[in-house]
């Protein structure tokens, strides 16, 4: 256990001297400017990007760090397709699992139930419980459909499958990491996050039986 | 049946399945005369080990693709801005590039130095680099690939890929970057792959390990098993280390002055 934190430790220390001259990479972009959302306007789906407000019929724009920026098509675990703007409007609780997960996943979703039942009723409608799977080659709406009746998931949860770069972008987003392990698992990292109605990231929780009240509170104010 | 026609039925299943796949494996197009891409090379199939590896096995089978044999330079990057508007410096959302994105750029659409138009482009972010290789139908290398491809001994410098990169590291980062395929060339055919600049690979977050892990259970039990091969593969690969630090250090949108990226695409 002793070489494993001085690993860390080192990691830590050494995250730095990526970047010689002086600017730290950990800090970079925090005090980016605010930008003009105007110029977001057009679709470029060869470039990877999203059209921010593509297919919002006439709402205002996305700001602009909004997760739904991100194009893409995902399908649920009902086998329909959809755009993560589709939450928009919605209080989403996301994160990335996949469904042959025997430790890590399962405590995930029940800390997310935790959530649920902590959500007053006057909100329980606006909540969206999303669970992204990473495992893009078993993880198909057939599959996501059996493991939410095994979880028991109500209608209030979406499983949503995706391609592997979708499922790489959106990872990178909401700062969790993840590598399939030969035999087909994945180690990743646990994080639950709570997006806006706009899809800004609020509030995160990391690791798993952590306290989930913050989300709780932060969904009353939301 | 007994246990004995059933076993021997058993072994002579395992004996064909593994001529099948020794078959199967020869038969692969060994030569499909694949045209190399302009600015290319064919990297082989091959296996790397890495140096931190949270697998079970050691060596990672790598198929054989295409690289750029240089990075990507300004002048290039500022064709795609341009074709591209929306991955300009005041254009390009906060959620995809940070405000560092181009800011040795002297505006949107001009480099405004000519000196570094061939120097490799950096102060870029994962998504707009991803971006390009889109655009240029190609996509980033894993960082396998990447590895792997880096890996390789210098063909012109007698140097080690090791002594390279440690007397880069010890050295200051020169104000204007020298134009790609200014250091040595690989036996690869690769240009540059340490010594001017670090690069991007699809999957920089794959590596599962950092501050957030700590209070993570499950990481902590893969890194326990992780921890037996860490450094066992290459105890001495402090470059290597640093690599896979920055890495772990490093978000989608961050754009770093010193961190570029080439393309690679599949056969």
């Amino acid at each position: 256990m002793l070489r494993i934190g001085l690993a860390f430790l080192l990691i830590t220390a050494c995250a730095a001297p990526g970047n010689r001259d002086g600017q730290s990479a950990s800090g970079a972009g925090e005090e980016r400017v605010a930008r003009d959302e105007t110029a977001l306007a057009g679709s470029k789906q060869e470039t990877g990007r999203p059209a921010a407000g593509k297919g919002s019929s006439g709402s205002e724009p996305l700001p602009e760090t909004s997760v739904y920026q991100l194009a893409g098509e995902w399908h649920d675990q009902r086998g329909d397709t959809l755009q993560l703007e589709s939450l928009r409007g919605k209080i989403p609780v996301i994160a990335m699992v996949f469904t042959h997960c025997e430790f890590a996943c399962p405590r995930i979703v029940s800390d997310m139930k935790k959530i649920q039942k902590e959500v007053s009723a006057g909100k329980a409608d606006e909540v969206v419980f999303v669970l992204v799977s990473f495992d893009s080659e078993r993880d198909r709406p057939e599959r996501l459909r059996a493991y939410a009746n095994e979880a028991n998931l109500d209608a209030r949860w979406l499983l949503l499958h995706g391609n592997h770069e979708d499922v790489r972008m959106l990872s990178m987003l909401l700062g969790v990491s993840y590598q399939k392990q030969a035999g087909g698992t994945f180690a990743h990292s646990n994080i639950i996050t709570l997006l806006n109605k706009d899809g800004q990231i609020v509030s995160q929780v990391e690791g798993l039986g952590s306290d989930t009240a913050p989300i709780a509170s932060e969904i009353a104010k939301l | 049946m007994g246990y004995g026609k059933a076993l021997s039925l058993l072994l002579l299943g395992m004996v064909l399945h593994g001529f099948q796949g020794e078959a199967g494996f020869r038969i692969l197009p060994a030569d499909k005369t694949e045209a190399v891409p302009g600015g290319m090379v064919k990297i082989p199939a091959g296996g790397h080990t890495l140096f931190y590896d949270n697998s079970d096995k050691k060596e990672v089978p790598v198929e054989s693709f295409f690289m750029d044999v240089r990075a990507v330079t300004n002048a290039e990057f500022l064709a795609f801005v341009k074709a591209n508007p929306e991955w300009s410096r005041s254009a390009v959302p906060g959620l995809f590039a940070d405000s560092a994105y181009l800011r040795h750029w002297k505006s949107d659409f001009e480099i405004g130095n000519e000196a570094i138009n061939d120097s490799p482009v950096i102060n870029v972010s994962w998504f707009a680099a991803n971006a390009y290789s889109r655009w240029k139908g190609k996509r980033l290398p894993s960082l396998t690939e990447w590895e792997y491809a880096a890996s390789r001994a210098p063909l012109d410098d007698r140097r080690s890929v090791e002594e390279i990169v440690l007397s880069w590291y010890s050295k200051p980062s020169p104000k204007a970057l020298p134009a790609v395929g200014s250091t040595y060339k690989n036996e690869f055919g690769l240009m540059d792959m340490h010594g001017l600049i670090w690069e991007w690979v699809s999957d920089f977050n794959s590596v599962v390990m950092g501050s957030d892990s700590r209070n993570n259970i499950a990481v902590q039990q893969d890194l326990f098993c992780a921890s037996a091969s860490f450094g066992a593969a290459d105890r001495e690969d402090y470059a290597a280390f640093m690599r896979f630090a920055l890495r772990g250090s490093l978000k989608g949108r961050y754009s770093v002055s010193n961190l570029g990226f080439r393309c690679a695409k599949n056969l």
